[in-house]
């Protein structure tokens, strides 16, 4: 039996998911109702978002009659990815257990920033591509356009694209051809020691830790002993199976295969993303590669809201963390709100997913604090530090400067949008590198950024400057030295830590007015005026004023019902349980988002 | 069905009987009237409107019998072995409504001779009766004098009728003076008028004129309230369904300012957020509430105090009738406070007092030194300048009184 194995990438919403179950349902693996319902993006929150999150890996068994030759079965195992820049890593990883790449893109939207960007991840890596034109069914499909868009952008020749409709299933018997006769065989050899990479897993209440890898070397076997070559632990592999895409169980996964082992593992933290399994017995000599560490890109705090208690939110977060190894956290405590963890992402989507995640799968409340960047801090005696948030900056006395990631940002945009791009893009503290023109239209914008200016809110700039029809993706440049400040808010004469931020010098006192503009609207009046200061260093940049209450008072005739009068006023007090209370003032959690929402 | 019955019933009302209570002497006795002529819009004390001269005549028998429960002539001998470490000898005694001058003059006399039979009354320096003005006659004020009652309450709310129309209540402005006239000859030398301010469509004018008029009957006392829109009391459903419009906040403190400074220049001091009396004047029985003394409240829905324990009555005549009927107490909210609750109540409550919360009353009171459990409520406070604090006392200031809900609320300390 042939064996394929190949990750399906493109832009957000381009196909991939669709395409991956027409494949499904092409090899007999899924019926019709169970295509139209998306199988594979099978979390809720996929579902409701109509994206996918995390990268799926899947196998399907096929026969293939090359032209002039005999039938032969085909194992394709595939993996659809996520498309959304923040979750680029799953992507890389993904390619690290491929020969092979479906590179998707749609026929009515063209080249994106995030075909190109996945595009050159695959060729990083060596793999195969087969282009695919996808969509050819909408009546605004332009496949040959497109085609050459791809030939131009990313020299690929366009009469090899394949055009098909992952919706009709029209094009899909001819991919499935080139699929098996195109890419190469796994290269593993499986006459030497077991290894396996192991790419994802997921906790199962009664089977312990299920471990999904890809055999590169030898074969796994039920029964068979194994060890995780990070840590040393060995265990018996207790079952063995794939996901085809409902969990099947196999006697065993051989080489260049892809599935999942269960070994009775218990401990949540034993198994690492990227490790490599192999035989206790006669274990290789030499693990994996495994996978580059992930760079977070925006961190911020999750303190324990509501009814949830700090430990639940740490268990709540191991168990995430699992299965979604890209993102970090930590213990941390704030002056204003206690006991939390903090928290890096690869970007905003994924930490409100993470966020939404601790919600709805482990019923966990949390504040969040607004997100920042990672800033190196140079000292002054010659060593430097990074620090991820504000309230760890060191005395200035001891900091030469302070300096803040840069990334690479390409920008693809209609040609009619580029100047209000650049303005955006300079008013951001953007340099410009290049502009390049994909056919007459469309125009690939270069610009080193600030990350710190891209995180917030520029991609909702971005879609509404382009009539949606923009994309970006970034690369991370490294460090450099800025004209930067921390600026620290006071709220009623205290200094609230959980608000300060780092700023740029120019952009100090308008940020700061605007975040003071939001906090007057987010804390309620107290008993008496409550003034809100932006600050640098000691210096007072901007302020507002919180008014007190007018009338609180009620004459009224109460006799000897005590009791009642006490209720009246312990309801009073009630809606403040859910406040934090910072000196005498109680500030309601949404304040402390204020900052991500200050700019208008 | 049958089966439901033989499940016996957690007994709530009778959870508490006077052995309950700690050793006690209660000087401070109130009896809940529950009968009005007509029902005020605004109102939401428990009263009934439809009463026959007949269920008075019972309710002040029924009344007798509460107090029994109390005094210990209770015929259960069960009952009477155990409480002669409550006593009850009244210092103030307070009937309050509902209506209670609606009572028949022969019932009136039966309640409270009987009263005086049960309780040592022989202390009792004041007795109030709550009275309609437009019921009383100078027989009746006679005949109250003469029992001992010393100090008459009347609820005149406004002497102009557009305003009294617009809280419902039905007597005219000119039965104030007259009924006051009458209470003096009877020789009354005690009276109060109960004021309502912020009436809808009561202008700061009106409202002035309002005082001015109960200034020239020469009260020695004056209590001023400032309108509440109670929730479901048809003026609270008025407003809600933009039929009346509420006099503006900023008004409503200007009204109550106004009438600090109008009465204090009368004579008649603020000692209390709505009450107002010459020296020497002030209601004991209102002081004995506000400084978390001990009570006993006789009648539906009345309050009582002991020592921390603090219950309410059945709320409803019926409810309390069958109680009684079947000799238990007709007790329906109990609770019992933690030291913390009751120390947050007492500041509460010491705090809407004009000379405010005295903190060797407090540590006396409570065991507790104020200054240090609410030390930095005081000191955020006064830095706000929304109280005073001196050696002795810890007060509202003019800004203060205008939020003294929010502050006092800043005192209730959270019960685990
Ligand atoms: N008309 C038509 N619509 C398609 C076709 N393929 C996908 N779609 C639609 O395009 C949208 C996006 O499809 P998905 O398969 O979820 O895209 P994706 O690339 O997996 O998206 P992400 O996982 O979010 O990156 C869905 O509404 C699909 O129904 C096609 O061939 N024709
Ligand atoms: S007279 Fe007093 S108790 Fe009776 S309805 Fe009017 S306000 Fe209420
Ligand atoms: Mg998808």
């Amino acid at each position: 039996m042939q064996i394929r194995n190949f990750s399906i990438v493109a832009h957000i919403d381009h196909g991939k998911s669709t395409l991956s179950d027409r494949l499904l349902m092409r090899a007999g693996a899924i019926t019709e109702r169970e295509f139209k319902n998306q199988i594979l993006d099978d979390m809720d929150l996929e579902r409701e978002r109509g994206i996918t999150i995390k990268a799926s890996a899947v196998t399907v068994l096929h026969t293939h009659t090359p032209a002039g030759g005999k039938p032969e079965q085909y194992m394709l195992n595939f993996i659809d990815t996520p498309g959304h820049v923040d979750f680029h890593y799953e992507v890389q990883k993904a390619l690290q257990a491929c020969e092979g790449a479906i590179l998707v893109v749609d026929s009515t939207q063209g080249v994106q920033a995030q075909t190109v960007a996945n595009a050159y991840a695959a060729i990083d890596v060596g793999l195969e591509i087969i282009p695919v034109i996808n969509k050819i069914d909408l009546p605004g499909a332009q496949p040959e356009r497109v085609a050459e868009e791809l030939e131009q952008v990313l020299g690929f020749a366009a009469e090899e694209c394949i055009f098909v409709s992952a919706k009709t299933g029209q094009g899909v018997d001819e991919l499935i051809g080139q699929l098996c006769e195109k890419l190469p065989p796994p290269r593993g050899n499986p006459d030497a020691p077991a290894r396996a990479l192991i790419f994802d897993s997921i906790y199962d209440d009664y089977r312990g830790v299920i471990v999904y890898c890809r055999v590169v070397d030898g074969q796994l076997v039920k029964g068979q002993k194994i060890r995780l070559m990070g840590n040393g632990r060995e265990y018996q592999i207790t079952d063995l199976g794939k996901l085809m895409p409902r969990p099947t169980r196999v006697e065993q996964i051989g080489t260049g295969e892809v599935g999942y082992l269960v070994a009775a593992i218990k401990n949540l933290h034993d198994v690492r993303i990227g490790d490599t399994v192999t035989d206790a017995l006669t274990p290789a000599a030499e693990a994996l590669p495994g996978y580059k560490p992930i760079q977070q890109m925006v961190f911020c705090d999750f303190y324990p809201s509501g009814k949830t208690q700090y430990d639940e939110l740490r268990d709540a977060m191991d168990r995430l963390q699992l299965n979604d190894s890209s993102f970090t956290f930590a213990p941390e405590s704030s002056d204003a709100l206690g006991f939390g963890v903090r928290c890096g992402f690869l970007g905003l989507l994924h930490m409100e997913i993470i966020q939404e995640r601790l919600e709805r799968e482990f019923n966990i409340e949390v504040v969040q604090t607004a997100p920042t960047v990672t800033y190196e801090i140079a000292l002054t005696g010659g060593e430097s530090i990074r620090i991820d948030s504000p309230s760890e900056l060191p005395n200035l006395t001891h900091v030469l400067e302070i300096r803040e990631p840069f990334i690479m940002m390409n920008l693809i945009l209609p040609a009619d949008s580029v100047g209000a791009l650049m303005k955006l893009c300079e008013e951001r503290r953007g340099v410009y590198r290049k502009t390049e023109y994909i056919g007459p239209t469309r125009v690939i914008l270069q610009y080193e950024m600030p990350l710190a200016e891209v995180i917030y809110d520029f991609y909702d700039k971005l879609k509404s400057a382009t009539k949606g029809y923009g994309t970006m993706d970034y690369d991370l440049l490294g460090f450099r030295a800025g004209d930067l400040v921390k600026m620290d808010i006071l709220v009623n004469g205290d200094k609230v830590d959980a608000l300060s931020l780092i700023v740029h010098r120019d952009k100090a006192e308008a940020r700061g007015r605007k975040l003071l503009v939001r906090l007057k609207k987010e804390i309620d009046r107290h008993l008496f005026e409550i003034p809100l200061q932006a600050a640098i260093g000691g210096k007072i940049i901007a302020r507002e004023t919180i008014k007190s209450v007018g009338k609180n008072v009620t004459a009224k005739c109460y006799g000897g019902d005590v009791t009642r009068k006490r209720k009246l006023l312990e309801k009073q007090k009630e809606g403040k349980k859910r406040m934090k209370r910072i000196g005498s003032v109680d500030i309601p959690q949404e304040a402390f988002m204020a900052i991500l929402e200050s700019e208008d | 069905m049958i089966l439901l019955a033989t499940i016996p019933l957690p007994a709530i009302s009778s959870a508490l009987t006077p052995q309950h209570l700690p050793a006690a002497r209660i000087n401070a006795l109130y009896v809940h009237i529950p009968f009005c002529f007509h029902k005020c819009h605004y109102c939401d004390f428990y009263s009934i409107t439809r009463q026959t001269p007949e269920r008075m005549t019972n309710f002040v028998d029924r009344i007798l019998s509460e107090a029994d429960l109390w005094s210990g002539a209770a015929t259960s001998p069960a009952r009477q072995a155990d409480h002669r470490h409550l006593t009850i000898e009244p210092r103030t005694i307070f009937f309050g409504g509902g209506t209670p001058s609606l009572l028949p003059p022969p019932a009136m006399q039966r309640l409270i001779q009987g009263l005086q039979k049960r309780f040592d009354c022989r202390g009792c320096i004041e007795w109030t009766i709550e009275c309609n003005p437009a019921t009383v006659s100078l027989d009746y004020c006679a005949m109250m004098r003469e029992l001992g009652v010393n100090r008459l309450s009347f609820g005149a709310q406004s002497f102009h009728q557009p305003e009294l129309a617009a809280l419902e209540r039905h007597h005219d402005p000119d039965d104030v003076p007259r009924s006051l006239e009458m209470a003096r000859r009877a020789g009354f030398e005690r009276l109060n008028i109960d004021l309502i301010y912020a009436i809808p469509g009561q202008s700061l004018e009106s409202w002035a004129d309002n005082l001015q008029r109960a200034i020239a009957l020469n009260t020695e006392h004056l209590s001023c309230y400032g309108l509440t829109y109670e929730p479901n009391t048809p003026i609270a459903v008025k407003k809600r369904l933009g039929r009346i419009t509420a006099v503006q906040e900023t008004i409503e403190l200007e009204m109550l300012h106004h009438t600090r400074r109008y009465l204090s220049a009368a004579g008649l001091n603020a000692y209390e957020v709505s009450n107002y009396a010459r020296t020497g004047k002030v209601c004991q029985h209102n002081i004995a509430y506000w400084h978390g003394d001990d009570y006993i409240a006789l009648g539906p829905s009345g309050a009582s105090h002991v020592q921390g324990h603090r219950w309410k009555n059945r709320g409803h005549l019926g409810g309390w009738e069958r109680a009684i009927d079947s000799q238990t107490l007709p007790v329906d909210q109990y609770e019992h406070l933690s030291p913390s609750a009751r120390a947050g109540e007492l500041a509460m409550l010491l705090l809407r007092l004009e000379e405010g919360l005295s903190f060797s009353f407090f540590q006396q009171r409570t065991g507790l030194d104020a200054r240090t459990i609410y030390a930095s409520q005081i000191d955020a406070l006064t830095q706000a300048g929304l109280l005073n604090c001196t050696d002795e006392h810890l007060s509202f200031t003019e800004t203060g009184l205008n939020v003294i809900d929010a502050i006092a609320g800043e005192f209730i300390l959270d019960s685990e």
